[in-house]
């Protein structure tokens, strides 16, 4: 009997390992294998239904266009130590042509690898300035002379988070709420984006000033919890009518909430939430008024396509440092106009809210303009009220 | 008024996981086998419970769904904190090692298995028609009715009766008596004729059955799809455990604090008189952890945890 029980638990245990293989290493990967595209993903899981997902897809578009053999791999910690183990083995182990990196963590294990290898094109999405940076905040300047080999992409989400502040306000929502992940630099600035929507609009239809309340909140997480559920009903309760769910599985959270009553909105984020949320039951669909999305899969295509064309195409991408793409490139926009989502907003007036964007884009605030995520402390007609974490 | 029943229903979300996974850990414990894998048990029955709802889900209609899903769990519950038998009891392994073992294994076998499941995303959604509009008769009992009957599910019920049977069953039956004291002095029970691996085992069965219920319990009223994490509940349930210094109506007290605190740590804003104080949410988020620091340190003179808890049973001790 005990025989029998320790060969069940050694059993197990094997399979343990097995499991945590394939969280690390990527189940398609084997040792010596070649692949021509390498996917470096971000923190979290790589069927996140959001960022990770669809940067993938991009790739996978392409490849299987072009029928070339792509494959991801997942940093084991936040550490920059396994991004660097990672990194050699797709260069090393599976001789890779070109490496997509997403998320701006990504920026010290790159600026160590990329001069080492300069035959390898590496397109870096979400990305920091690797050409001005000090990703140690030591003081000491850690950027990267000009590489011939490496194209640098961020999302202007103040954007497509002010496409969506502004529909909103536009459409007749007076109290509005942000709730954010973790403020990491793409969150926050989806979220300065809303808020100088939501002001944009009050004043076009020359309200009252303060007349639009914004609560304003980063839960810390990106997974769902009793705790935002409690945040976000007890916000609904007291008179929110739409909250920007902006965080990867938190919008779980903020469904069961908004569920949990009359007339409650959601804004979505990354992706168009009216479809993809719809998965998980059909009636979480009327929920989401829009999405204020990045248009994730056609730009690490087209980078993808550029980097195997070579040439002109591909010194485009690295001639231009750090290519900031939002409204005018078309890579920030709001979902498609559904017009059952709306009460008084109409298509003609949904289509003129991109091009306000692009007008506005060069003032709109960025990360580096406010503290920590903290929304700015100069508007008239929004209300904003931040909640500490 | 209003944002009283707001609180009431709210606070049953934080409350009934706590409580049941903490009750759980109280089986276990006070058997001598220190459960430190109640968070693994949870995360590993939620994604059964889950996958049972998806499979029954046009098979059977309304709570029937629920409760079938629950003991599912809880069976699955109890495979798992077997393993954790076997190796403290059998094989006289380091408990704590053994639940950090199977803390390790549990999230990363639940979100692999997934995948392969549904070859890609691990994200398993949840198709929840489990919400009571309002109990028949209690519901319509004034302010009680309105707080605990309207617009609840069937788990909060669940919950406070497996705390009372448990409550019950360990502190006034034979069986509940012995299995205290072989977490006590297990090398005395041993000699009046109780066999200490025999109740040891019982324990662990009831305590994987109810700790996978909570974990279960935990998912459904909070999130529309289960990703594999149960937000380290497991864990906050385990310092209700040593705040309630593992006795049935302490723990019932420190798990409605546990919880109280958490809610109004998030709908603080919507209560007037909290908001006006100015106290940053932080304060009542950090409050139940520094009271068990305080209490802890003050009480610790009369330490109630039991005596053979994290000891290996060894017979020839005696």
């Amino acid at each position: 009997m005990k025989k029998f029980l320790t060969l069940i638990l050694a059993v197990l245990m094997a399979f343990c390992l097995f499991g945590c293989k394939g969280k690390e290493g990527g189940e398609e990967s084997s040792q010596g294998e070649h692949y021509d595209v390498v996917f470096l993903a971000d923190l979290g899981s790589i069927y996140d239904g959001g960022f990770n997902e669809h940067s993938f897809y991009g790739i996978r578009d392409y490849c299987e266009e072009k029928g070339l053999k792509y494959t991801y791999l997942q940093p084991a910690g936040s550490d920059d130590a396994s991004r660097v183990t990672i990194f050699e083995q797709a260069v090393n182990q599976m001789t890779a042509d070109v490496l997509v990196a997403v998320g701006f963590l990504w920026d010290a294990a790159l600026c160590q690898q990329i001069p080492n290898y300069p035959d390898v094109k590496v397109i870096f999405v979400d990305a920091d300035d690797l050409y001005n940076i000090d990703y140690d905040y030591d003081g000491v300047d850690d950027s990267l002379p000009h590489q011939d080999n490496l194209a640098m992409i961020t999302f202007a989400e103040q954007d497509c988070g002010f496409m969506a502040g502004y529909a909103v306000v536009q459409d007749g929502y007076r109290n509005l709420a942000f709730m954010g992940g973790m403020a990491v630099p793409a969150v926050v600035r989806f979220g300065y984006g809303f808020v100088e929507g939501a002001e944009a609009a009050a004043q076009e239809l020359g309200l009252a000033e303060g007349s639009i309340d914004m609560k304003y909140f980063y839960t810390g997480t990106f997974d769902a919890s009793p705790d935002i559920v409690t945040r976000a009903s007890e916000w609904y309760t007291n008179g929110t009518e739409i909250i920007f769910s902006c965080g990867g599985s938190i919008v779980n959270s903020i469904i069961t909430a908004a569920k949990d009553g009359e007339g409650r909105k959601i804004v979505g984020v990354d992706t168009d939430e009216y479809f993809t949320r719809a998965a998980d039951g059909a009636d979480n669909e009327p929920l989401f008024v829009t999405s204020a999305m990045k248009e994730l899969e056609v730009t690490i295509y087209n980078a993808v396509k550029a980097a195997y064309a070579g040439g002109a195409e591909w010194k485009a991408y690295t001639d231009a440092g750090l290519l900031r793409l939002g409204a005018k490139e078309g890579a920030a926009i709001i979902a498609p106009y559904r017009a059952e989502n709306w009460k008084v907003l109409t298509q003609a007036d949904y289509d003129a809210i991109s091009a306000k964007a692009v007008e506005l884009h060069d003032a709109l605030p960025t990360e580096a303009s406010g503290d920590n995520g903290r929304p700015l402390d100069v508007y008239k007609y929004v209300n904003v009220n931040y909640f500490e974490q | 008024m209003e944002m009283l029943y707001f609180i009431a229903r709210y606070f049953m979300y934080f409350f009934i996981p706590l409580l049941v996974v903490s009750v759980s850990g109280m089986f276990s414990e006070r058997s001598g086998i220190i459960h430190m894998g109640l968070d693994s048990v949870m995360v590993w029955s939620c994604m059964w419970g889950v996958l049972c709802l998806q499979w029954l889900d046009g098979v059977v209609a309304g709570q029937l769904r629920l409760i079938l899903a629950l003991l599912f769990a809880g069976v699955m519950g109890i495979l798992l904190t077997l393993l954790l038998a076997v190796a403290s009891i059998n094989l006289n392994a380091d408990q704590t090692i053994v639940a950090m073992a199977l803390n390790t294994f549990a999230p990363a076998f639940c979100i692999f298995f997934a995948r392969v499941l549904q070859d890609g995303s691990e994200h398993l959604s949840i198709r929840n028609d489990f919400l009571i509009e309002k109990v028949p008769v209690l519901g319509d009992i004034p302010v009680i009715g309105e707080m605990f009957f309207t617009r609840t599910y069937i788990t909060n019920f669940i919950g406070i009766a497996i705390f009372i049977i448990s409550a019950i069953v360990i502190n006034k039956t034979r069986f509940g008596l012995r299995m205290c004291a072989c977490g006590e002095n297990p090398q005395a029970a041993e000699s009046l004729g109780v066999n200490v691996q025999k109740y040891r085992y019982a324990a662990l069965i009831i305590s994987g059955f109810i700790g996978g219920m909570g974990g279960l319990m935990y998912i459904i009223p909070v999130a529309t799809h289960y990703s594999q994490t149960v937000g380290g509940y497991g864990y906050l349930a385990l310092s209700v455990l040593i705040f309630g210094q593992w006795r049935s109506i302490p723990l019932l007290g420190a798990a409605a604090f546990f919880a109280l605190c958490k809610t109004i740590a998030n709908a603080y804003s919507g209560i007037p008189f909290l908001a006006n104080l100015g106290l940053p949410s932080a304060f009542f988020k950090s409050l139940p952890f520094i009271i068990t620091l305080v209490a802890l340190a003050a009480t610790s003179k009369y330490d109630h945890s039991p005596k053979a808890s994290g000891q290996p049973y060894d017979k020839s001790q005696r």
